[in-house]
C-alpha cells in the first residue's frame, strides 16, 4: 500500500506543478474538504484558514477564479514532498507528508515559498486512491507575496 | 535633510517616483511620522485580556512591547532593554509578572520601571554598578497609549493630540460600529508584500482599482461603482473610509458600465457553491463594506462578515509585512462563526478579493525604481480640492494621503 500511496502523492504533485488543475482536482471526493492554514494559528488553536474548501464544489470555484479571476505574480511551481507517515484505522488512512514548494518566476529564478506538511485522509481501494480530507499546515507563515495557486 | 521631496502640482494629483525608493526618505517617516506624530495602531484589547498578558508589535519598523498591568492599564514600550538595547521581550505573546532581559538579566515591572540588575555591588566592593547610578531614574521608553472602542493606539510623543482628535469623528463613528460589542480574535494571517508601504496606502484609498482589479467584486456584486457608497476623509484627508453598500445596483447597469473592460465583469462566471458570498448585515451601519484607513499604519476592514484588522510593519524602503488580525463577536453563533471561516476566503494573502493587491503594488514597485523622477497621475475622481467622493470611480483619497503625508514629513508641496 505505502508504493502506492507514494505514487499517488508524487502524481498529484506533479499535476500542480504542470498547472493541470483538472487531474489535481479529480483526485477529491464530491464532499472532501481541502484547508491551507498557517502554522501559527494551529499553534494558537485558531482554525481561520489562509484558504479553504468544504467541498469539490468550493475546489472547483476556487480553480475557476484562479484560472479566470484573479491576478497574481507569474510562476511555476515545484514542489518536494518527504517520507510519508502513514496510519490506517479502519478503511480510513491517514498520511503526514513533508513538503516545500519552491516558485520559479519567468527568469528562471527560484525562491523558496513554502514549507509545510499535508494531512491526508485517503480513500485507499484496489483501482484508486482519493482524497477525503487534505489540511496543508503552511509552516513558514509569512507568505511571500501571496497565495494563489492550490499547495 | 536638506533636500525638500517636491510634489509635481500642489493638490497632489501627481507625486514623484523617488518617494517610494529612498533610503533618506525611510529613515526620515521613522522620524517624523512612526517616532513622533502619527498616532500608531498597536493591537486590539481583546489580545491582551488578562492582567500580565503581554504581545510585541511594531510601529513602522520600530519594535514595540504592549501589557496589561496587573491594574488593568494597557501600556506600551519601545521592545528594547535601556542597558545595551537588546530586545526585551523575545516572543510574539505571552503573560508574566516582569519583563526580564536575556543578555545580562535586567528585570522591568510592567510599569517599564526598571526594578533589579544582578550583581549591583559587584563582589568585595570591586564591579558591580557604579554608587550614583539610581534604578529609579530607568524606564522603558514608554508611548503615550490610549484605547478607543477595544483597539490600542500609541504614539511616542507625548504632547500629541488626544486619540480622538487625530482620528476625527467619521473613524470613531466607524469604529464604533466595527467593534459595536465584545469581540474574540478569530486567527492571523501574514503576509510578505515586496514593495514600499505608502503604494498599500494609496491602494486602501483608490476606490477605483477595487471594482477593476478585483474582478471578484465586480462580477459578484461585493464591490461595484454604480453602488451605494463613496469615500469620506477626516479634516485633513489623512484617513478615509471606503464605503459600499451590496444590492444597490443592478446587473443591466453593471453590464453597461464594464463594456469597456477585459474579463472584469464576467456574466457567465458562476459560483458552483456560493457560501463564501453569504451576507448577513450584523453591524449598526447599512454598508456591507467598509475599508476604514487610518493614518498611517492600520485599515479596518469589514466585507460583508469578514472583520479584520490590518497593520503594515514596514521591512524597509522595499518590502513590509502585512499583519491581519481577523475576529467575530464574543456572542457568534455556530453559524455565523462557520460563515466568517468561510469568508475567510476573500481575504488575507490568499483572498479572492485582496491578493491582487500585493501584486499591484509589487508591479508598481518594481517599475518605478528606474524612474524616480518620473511621477504619477493621481487624476480620477478630479483634481484640485480634496473632497468626499459621492461613489466609487475616484482615487481622491489618495491625494488626501498625500497632503497630510507632505504635512507631517514637512516637505513643500509647490513646483
Amino acid at each position: 500500500m505505502l508504493t502506492k500511496i507514494v505514487e499517488f502523492l508524487s502524481a498529484h504533485a506533479r499535476a500542480l506543478d504542470a498547472a493541470d488543475f483538472d487531474t489535481w482536482m479529480a483526485s477529491f471526493e464530491e464532499d472532501a474538504s481541502y484547508t491551507v492554514i498557517s502554522a501559527e494559528n494551529l499553534k494558537l488553536g485558531l482554525n481561520m484558514p489562509l484558504l479553504s474548501a468544504s467541498n469539490k464544489n468550493m475546489i472547483r470555484d476556487r480553480i475557476l477564479s484562479l484560472r479566470e479571476a484573479n491576478v497574481y505574480n507569474i510562476h511555476t511551481d515545484h514542489h518536494v514532498l518527504g517520507l510519508p507517515t502513514v496510519s490506517q484505522a479502519g478503511d480510513k488512512v491517514q498520511v503526514n507528508t513533508p513538503l516545500v514548494v519552491h516558485q520559479i518566476d519567468q527568469d528562471g529564478v527560484a525562491t523558496l515559498y513554502c514549507i509545510g506538511r499535508y494531512l491526508d485522509e485517503l480513500s485507499v481501494s484496489e483501482d484508486a486512491i482519493t482524497i477525503r480530507k487534505r489540511d496543508v499546515v503552511f509552516e513558514n507563515f509569512g507568505v511571500l507575496r501571496l497565495l494563489a495557486t492550490p499547495i | 535633510m536638506e533636500q525638500n521631496f517636491t510634489a509635481h502640482r500642489d493638490d497632489f494629483s501627481s507625486v514623484q517616483y523617488g518617494i517610494f525608493h529612498s533610503e533618506e526618505i525611510y529613515e526620515r517617516e521613522r522620524t517624523k511620522i512612526f517616532s513622533d506624530k502619527a498616532w500608531n495602531y498597536l493591537c486590539l484589547e481583546a489580545e491582551i485580556e488578562a492582567p500580565g498578558a503581554f504581545l510585541t508589535t511594531e510601529v513602522g519598523d520600530i519594535p514595540v512591547l504592549v501589557n496589561r498591568k496587573e491594574d488593568g492599564e494597557i501600556v506600551a514600550f519601545e521592545n528594547r532593554c535601556m542597558h545595551r538595547g537588546t530586545k526585551l521581550r523575545r516572543e510574539n505573546r505571552g503573560n508574566d509578572t516582569s519583563h526580564t532581559c536575556v543578555y545580562h538579566q535586567w528585570c522591568y515591572s510592567l510599569d517599564g520601571q526598571l526594578t533589579s540588575v544582578p550583581f549591583a555591588r559587584g563582589i568585595n566592593g570591586k564591579g558591580g554598578l557604579p554608587k550614583d547610578f539610581d534604578r529609579s531614574q530607568i524606564r522603558l521608553r514608554a508611548m503615550r497609549v490610549a484605547v478607543i472602542h477595544g483597539v490600542v493606539f500609541g504614539t511616542f510623543n507625548q504632547d500629541n493630540v488626544p486619540l480622538e482628535d487625530y482620528l476625527g469623528p467619521q473613524i470613531v463613528e466607524r469604529l464604533g460600529n466595527l467593534f459595536f460589542k465584545p469581540i474574540e480574535v478569530l486567527g492571523y494571517q501574514r503576509q510578505r508584500i515586496l514593495g514600499n508601504w505608502k503604494l498599500y496606502n494609496e491602494n486602501l484609498r483608490d476606490l477605483n482599482h477595487g471594482s477593476l482589479l478585483h474582478m471578484f467584486h465586480a462580477t459578484f456584486g461585493l464591490a461595484r461603482p454604480n453602488q451605494v457608497g463613496g469615500a469620506t476623509m477626516d479634516d485633513k484627508h489623512r484617513h478615509n473610509i471606503s464605503r459600499k453598500v451590496m444590492g444597490t445596483d443592478d446587473k443591466t447597469e453593471a453590464a453597461e458600465l464594464y463594456k469597456d473592460t477585459k474579463n472584469v465583469y464576467q456574466e457567465n462566471f458562476v459560483l458552483s457553491d456560493p457560501r463564501i458570498l453569504s451576507y448577513v448585515h450584523e453591524l449598526p451601519h447599512a454598508e456591507s463594506l467598509i475599508i476604514a484607513s487610518v493614518f498611517p499604519n492600520v485599515i479596518f476592514q469589514q466585507i460583508t462578515n469578514s472583520l479584520c484588522t490590518r497593520q503594515l510593519r514596514l521591512r524597509g524602503v522595499n518590502e513590509f509585512e502585512l499583519y491581519w488580525t481577523y475576529y467575530g463577536f464574543k456572542d457568534d453563533t455556530d453559524e455565523m462563526r462557520e460563515r466568517r471561516r468561510q469568508q475567510a476566503n476573500l481575504v488575507g494573502p490568499g483572498g479572492l478579493v485582496s491578493m491582487e493587491d500585493g501584486e499591484a503594488v509589487q508591479l508598481v514597485h518594481e517599475q518605478t525604481r528606474s524612474s524616480p523622477s518620473s511621477s504619477s497621475e493621481i487624476i480620477i475622481g478630479g483634481r484640485g480640492e480634496i473632497t468626499d467622493q459621492p461613489n466609487g470611480v475616484t482615487e481622491v483619497p489618495i491625494r488626501g494621503f498625500w497632503s497630510y503625508y507632505f504635512e507631517i514629513m514637512d516637505f513643500d508641496s509647490a513646483a
